[in-house]
């Protein structure tokens, strides 16, 4: 089954892994030792890993994400799309609390609701029937509840092996929904066992998309446009950095020019723009990273982006002050988007990778998720 | 692609009632029958998820044998399940097994839990099948209305066979539901907020021996806890060790079920029979049963065992008080605190028992239709219950009562050697003057207390403490006032005199 199954699709590619080791990881060791700095504690650590759970052994190798005393690996969340997939991961990260369906889904169930409704979602004192129907709304509304109360994360990592927008899906879309959600849950205490309750300063988020569709939907297009020419017109450089890289001066030329440099530049500038939106400025101290790679299909190769940036919260938070966003986190805010601008993304090509060393990792990781998981095939790439 | 289509599940009348909710008494009881399955089948793991915190669904997989579509077909829609009538041609097992021979009947006993599952199923040669099973909501209604009844049999459910990728699946057999009931999701979660509840340690003999063995009860721990519990209760994995019960009690046992090669790991941990004594201050009174045979109306019935009473100390928790009958390796139901309903009350020391019968023929007509029950007026049960209770009776608690006057004779003994002690040292600090105390059986009607100088100390003589004319628990006291008195009169002056007794009796009394 593995290296056969869907979800170990992708983890032998040495091209993700290079991200994997020279992107997230030095990322969340920096985000550990930030947190060491203030009070120890073990790392809480979201992620869409899929059953292989390749960076999930990655990080625990590296003593980044550490089991607890009683051998789980339970500060690290996992979302996964059907109950196959939650068990398989299961199996081989124990203790780690899974959560199946769609993720979107799950996030946007109730919109409205700022805060998850402290009712028993499971009771069986309701007036409806007993049935299939009945037993999955009240599933489904208790793993709403369930995540929310999961949050906040000192890592979360929305690896999505698909397009971050859709045909039909209303703007802004249900991904670019999510993620402002869960920018906002990760303003939400932090409690954890033997540790005073805390809220976080700071937290490190990665995003992965295919870039494109290239006939995006007017919408969406319209969308990231009208993101990226907000920050054109409030800081007067911004245009000329733009001409200076993509020789567009605007986000519509530059658009109709090359869609995938717009998308490469709008995409992180549209993820900044929600975090600002929920009181976290990218960190631009830690810079933004963006990594593009190219992956063959049977239907076409196509190129997959990966994020990385850290987001921090300004002081003092929405919570303790009146007006606006301070100005110290504007200015980084400004200052991050800059860079996303000016700064090309990371080409990771066969020609540009330590294979060897790569692999290597690779190995490693796969020989310790057998420890874990005996009855598993031992993959060797 | 059009759906796949959906076919009948029909059981015969028996087998509905393990289908009804509820009647299998706890969601252990209905795993229980898919492990069952698994060791028929056999696998040599068996490993189950419960998607622990969140318990949304549960998986039980296994690496056995698997069975083929047209098994699964039969199953399904010719009331195989539960019909031993119908039940495929029985196999030899490895590893030196027995087949528990539930076939099929577990993986609707699942039903307890959940409304649908998906089953996958491979053999060794490849072939195999993956299905939804749905069973139908209220099914009690309909089986009241009679629209699920067709010629004794009943329709319980639809199925589907699904596209099977034989590449994509492993050998064994996987059954995985995310239709969990609410009520199931919403007692374990709860549990985990009780206020003694603990994380399972990395190691089922650290969950025994530093949790369940220091509580009184798994209700305290939870939901999740009891099902970690019932399951290494009930199935037939080793114990934590051979030294699990004194005096070898079960060495044979666990050199047996080692090599029948099958574990259980739930949620990582890997599962043992619950029970580890050792230690005990008292000691234990055990009773190994050779294994006898005997006829019950022209039947063999079989079987052996052990009895071990914790003395002096309760059992924990109190879910392993009592006795366990095993056909084949498999628990029916749990402990039974009424020691098969032993007649007699022994007080406390029914809480000290615990015990295993191993059944190796028989008593199976015995069992109720659940399966986890008796039918207590069974000849083959009783004669069981008969042959207990005989040993209960005039071996085993005749032996514990007799434990318990050596260990209160010890006791006693000890604390009057420690009560002596601790006058002769108050004395001794009192007067200045090193001291012994002789107690000594003269030919005299009463007792009496005298003090005599010696060279270089000062001896105490009791004589006849037997005959102090007060309760026996208080001589001990009444010799050592008199001898008290004794010493002070020793003293020169009243006040003297007042003062030493005083003293004496002041640390007598604080140290008694």
């Amino acid at each position: 089954m593995v290296g056969e199954a869907e979800g170990f699709q992708f983890e032998k590619c040495l091209l993700k892994h290079h991200v994997r080791v020279n992107g997230w990881l030095p990322r969340c060791a920096a985000r550990l030792k930030a947190v060491r700095r203030q009070k120890p504690r073990r790392l809480r650590y979201f992620t869409f890993c899929a059953i292989g759970a390749v960076d999930v052994f990655m990080l625990n190798i590296a003593n980044i994400v550490r089991m607890s005393d009683k051998r789980k690996f339970d500060t690290v969340v996992f979302f996964d799309k059907d109950s196959d997939a939650v068990n398989e991961t299961l199996k081989r990260i124990p203790g780690s609390i899974g959560f199946n369906g769609k993720f979107t889904d799950i996030v946007l169930l109730d919109p409205h609701s700022p805060e998850p409704v402290v009712v028993d979602n499971l009771n069986s004192a309701t007036d409806d029937e007993d049935t299939v129907e009945t037993r999955t709304i009240q599933r489904e509304r208790q793993q709403h509840s369930d995540f929310i109360a999961q949050f906040p994360f000192d890592i979360v990592n929305l690896d999505l092996e698909e397009f971050l927008f859709k045909d039909h899906d209303p703007t802004p879309g249900k991904v670019i929904n999510s993620i402002r959600r869960i920018f906002e849950w990760q303003r939400r205490p932090l409690k954890m066992k033997g540790h005073p309750e805390q809220r976080l300063e700071a937290f490190s988020f990665m995003f992965t998309t295919q870039v494109g569709p290239a006939q995006l939907a007017d919408d969406h297009r319209n969308t990231l446009v009208n993101c990226l020419t907000e920050n054109l017109a409030q800081f007067a450089d911004l245009t000329q950095l733009l001409q200076t890289r993509t020789g567009a001066a605007t986000s519509d030329q530059l658009i109709a020019h090359n869609f995938e440099v717009f998308f490469k530049i709008a995409v992180p500038k549209a993820v900044a723009k929600l975090g600002l939106g929920e009181d976290w400025y990218v960190d631009p101290a830690s810079g933004v990273q963006v990594f593009e790679f190219i992956r063959d299909a049977a239907n076409g190769p196509y190129k997959m982006l990966h994020l990385v940036m850290d987001f921090v919260k300004p002081v003092p938070d929405r919570d303790h002050r009146v007006g606006d966003i301070p100005v110290q986190a504007r200015n980084a805010y400004s200052e991050a988007v800059r860079l996303i601008i000016v700064t090309d993304p990371i080409a990771v090509t066969p020609e540009t990778i330590d294979e060897a060393k790569l692999r290597e990792s690779l190995n490693k990781i796969f020989r310790k998720r057998k420890k874990s998981y005996p009855e598993d095939v031992l993959v060797v790439v | 692609m059009a759906p796949p289509k959906e076919r009948s599940i029909h059981v015969s009348e028996k087998a509905l009632a393990h289908l009804s909710r509820g009647l299998y008494r706890s969601p252990a009881s209905a795993l229980r029958e898919l492990v069952s399955n698994a060791w028929d089948a056999n696998a040599s793991v068996v490993r189950i998820t419960t998607n622990y915190p969140n318990f949304y669904q549960i998986a039980v997989e296994d690496n056995g044998e698997g069975f083929t579509e047209e098994d699964f077909v039969f199953l399904m829609e010719s009331g195989g399940i539960g019909n031993s009538r119908k039940r495929p041609v029985a196999k030899s097992l490895s590893y030196g097994r027995e087949t528990i021979g539930r076939y099929g009947i577990g993986m609707l006993g699942i039903a307890n839990i959940c409304g649908s599952f998906r089953i996958t199923s491979k053999t060794k040669d490849g072939k195999g099948f993956k299905a939804t099973v749905r069973l139908f909501d209220a099914l009690k209604t309909k089986l009241d209305s009679g629209e699920i009844v067709h010629d004794k049999l009943i329709e319980v459910g639809k199925f589907s066979l699904e596209e099977f990728v034989p590449k994509k699946a492993r050998n064994g057999t996987t059954i995985i539901t995310d239709d969990v009931v609410p009520t199931f999701i919403s007692a374990f979660q709860q549990s985990l907020k009780f206020e003694e509840f603990e994380e399972v340690p990395a190691t089922w003999a650290a969950a025994v021996n530093n949790v369940i063995g220091r509580v009184h009860s798994l209700q305290q721990l939870g939901d999740y806890w009891k099902l970690l519990w019932e399951l290494s209760a009930s199935t037939p994995i080793p114990y934590i060790n051979k030294r699990a019960l004194p005096e070898a009690l079960i060495s044979k046992e666990q050199a047996a079920l080692l090599k029948q090669n099958f574990k259980l790991i739930v949620d990582g941990v890997e599962l043992a029979k619950p029970v580890n004594l050792s230690g005990n201050p008292g000691g234990y009174t055990v009773r190994r049963i050779e294994p006898l045979e005997q006829t019950v109306y022209g039947k063999t019935l079989a079987f052996h065992g052990y009895l071990a009473v914790q003395d002096g100390k309760q059992l924990k928790p109190d879910e392993l008080r009592g006795i366990l009958i095993r056909i084949k390796g498999v628990a029916v139901g749990y402990y039974d605190p009424s020691m098969l309903d032993y007649r007699f009350n022994e007080g406390p020391r029914n809480r000290w028992l615990t015990g295993e019968l191993f059944v190796t023929q028989g008593l199976e007509d015995a069992l109720n239709i659940d399966r986890d029950s008796f039918n207590r007026f069974h000849p083959e049960f009783r004669a069981v219950q008969q042959y207990i209770h005989k040993i209960l009776r005039e071996e085993i608690f005749p032996e514990v009562y007799v434990q318990i006057k050596v260990r209160s004779t010890a006791k006693n003994k000890a604390r009057s050697q420690t009560r002596t002690r601790n006058f002769l040292e108050a004395v001794q600090k009192t007067t200045g003057s090193k001291t012994s105390i002789k107690k000594i059986d003269v030919d005299r009607s009463d007792a009496d207390v005298k003090i005599k100088e010696r060279v270089g100390r000062t001896e105490i003589i009791v004589s006849n403490p037997e005959k102090l004319p007060v309760k026996k628990s208080f001589r001990d006291l009444a010799a050592s006032l008199f001898a008290a008195f004794e010493v002070a009169i020793q003293e020169k002056g009243i006040e003297r005199q007042r003062q030493t007794f005083r003293q004496l009796v002041s640390e007598l009394l604080h140290k008694w």
